[in-house]
């Protein structure tokens, strides 16, 4: 098990995809401190009474959100670029047994996924902090030790997203395929769900994957397109759910399907 | 020019690909459709006070959230994929010129998107006017000809979309790279713009590709919220980023090897 940890640990870090992609998450986590920055100055021309409704953690979310993407590319290529180049017959020839093959390529996608995750996740929100300075945002006036464990559960969300593009692109064997699929789950159907008609915009809305560490944050969805309806620990039962599942399925079908 | 237009038409409508992009649309006016009749339906149920308030999506809002993915597919997929499996040496050997050949590569997808953007998109709407079938509902009650000038802009918002992501597929050369960052410029780019401060988050909100439509012919109801381009800007600046992203295509495609 460790030696084929080993070889999808090897490719994953010898292709240029993966070295794009964690450059662009990390690109986009300096760009909102960035904002941050330009977000400090613009809080120092309000008035108090705009300032009571100027927040900051839109802007905090914001990095995971887009590492949920990237990463869930990630996922994807880490699967359907073998299947692209036949070279999955390669890697079934080295490791025959294919549950321990989709369990290796899961470790090392879920382990980047969530060092990515946890790395631009928690980066913006201590960045965008530190940019602000000591100016008191509404939204920004808990310690950090209090916020920051929403912020860690957003980073194990860009993991169960690489899982869930891996997943597709075990079962779809195509990377157009997985990676529409991908966005479709990361961000068309919750703003699908938004325009439904109460009640059940909020209702659906509140198992969308993306919403889902609010949630277990236990904090209000009202700024965004998702609902707040779980309780912290279902939707803390809801998230593995969303890689664990797809995953199963895709064990199943890698170990029926000729490759 | 008309034979590598024939024989890009030919390679389009025999990958399987085609058929997932054109299903997806016909499952999202299928969505439009049941989005009609439940809003109907809700409509129903509600008091007299409530239906004053009323506010739903046009009945075309399922198929206008998934058409512009569709449109950077369908883009895409004609030449990242023949860079995938190396056909695209194959097709250079069968048309040796390179403009001709990249401009039916785009100008095959770019034609069947937007007839694909213009019937699905009718169909929603016709579909939704049935579903109301008369009730005052808002989003419902414009008639069909007030939605044709919004539909027009839409199918070739649509349309440009599948042209400029022709444009980036050659330069990047991968289907991964070339989907990931369409979907980046349509779903990203709109919130970090509205975080963007003062007046340069509408400004930069005002001439992203997805938002040009609404500009170009504003939708049935709606009020203009922001600083609109007017209509003629929009359409100017819709045919200047097509002009570039083939233009780049060509470039690129003409200097590099395949």
């Amino acid at each position: 098990m460790l030696d084929a940890v080993a070889a999808e640990w090897w490719k994953l870090r010898s292709v240029r995809s993966t070295h794009v992609i964690v450059s662009v998450a990390a690109g986009f986590a300096v760009f909102v401190v960035l904002l941050a920055v330009q977000q400090a100055h613009v809080w120092d021309g309000l008035d108090a009474a705009q300032r009571t409704r100027f927040l900051l953690r839109p802007l905090q979310e914001l990095g995971g959100w887009v590492a949920q993407l990237c990463l869930g590319v990630l996922g994807v290529l880490a699967a359907a670029s073998e299947y692209r180049t036949g070279m999955v017959r390669t890697s079934l020839v080295a490791v025959p047994s294919r549950s321990r093959f989709l369990a290796a390529k899961a470790v090392v996608v879920a382990l980047t996924g969530l060092a990515v995750g946890e790395a631009v996740s928690i980066g913006c929100f201590l960045g965008a902090r530190l940019a602000v300075g000591g100016r008191p945002f509404p939204d920004q006036r808990a310690p950090i030790a209090h916020d920051l464990p929403g912020f860690a559960v957003s980073g194990v969300a860009v993991a169960v997203f690489a899982l869930l593009g891996l997943a597709l692109g075990v079962l779809l064997r195509s990377a157009a395929g997985a990676i529409v699929a991908v966005v479709l789950l990361w961000h068309v159907v919750p703003l699908l769900v938004y325009h439904l008609p109460g009640p059940w915009n909020e209702r659906l809305g509140s198992v969308m994957l993306s919403g889902l560490p609010t949630e277990i944050a236990g904090l209000s969805a009202r700024q965004s397109i998702y609902g707040d309806l779980l309780s912290p620990p279902a939707a803390a039962a809801v998230l593995p759910a969303y890689a664990l599942v797809p995953l199963a399925f895709a064990g199943l079908a890698l170990a029926r399907r000729d490759a | 020019m008309i034979d590598a237009l024939a024989a890009e038409w030919w390679k389009l409508r025999s990958v399987r690909s085609t058929f997932a992009v054109f299903g997806t649309v016909a499952v999202f006016v299928i969505l439009c459709v049941v989005w009609s009749l439940y809003a109907a339906h809700y409509w129903d149920g509600l008091s007299q006070a409530r239906r004053a308030t009323f506010e739903s999506a046009p009945p075309e809002q399922p198929l206008a959230i998934a058409l512009p993915v569709c449109a950077v597919l369908l883009g895409a997929l004609p030449m990242t994929s023949e860079y995938a499996s190396g056909m695209i040496r194959t097709s250079l050997a069968a048309i040796p010129r390179r403009p001709v050949l990249f401009c039916a590569k785009a100008a095959v997808p770019g034609a069947a998107m937007l007839v694909a953007a213009l019937v699905g998109l009718t169909a929603g709407v016709v579909a939704g006017e049935a579903a109301a079938n008369g009730r005052p509902m808002r989003g419902f009650d414009a008639s069909f000809l007030d939605h044709v000038p919004y539909l027009l802009a839409m199918a070739v918002t649509t349309a440009a979309i599948t042209l400029m992501t022709a444009g980036l597929a050659v330069v990047l050369r991968s289907t991964a790279g070339t989907i990931t960052t369409g979907m980046a410029v349509l779903f990203v780019v709109p919130p970090v713009a509205n975080l963007l401060p003062g007046p340069w988050g509408e400004r930069v909100w005002a001439v992203l590709p997805e938002s040009l439509a609404g500009q170009m012919a504003s939708p049935p109801g709606a009020s203009p919220t922001r600083d609109d381009l007017s209509p003629a800007v929009s359409a100017l600046l819709l045919a200047a980023y097509v002009l570039v992203a083939l233009g780049v295509g060509v470039r690129v495609f003409g200097r590099r090897d395949a």
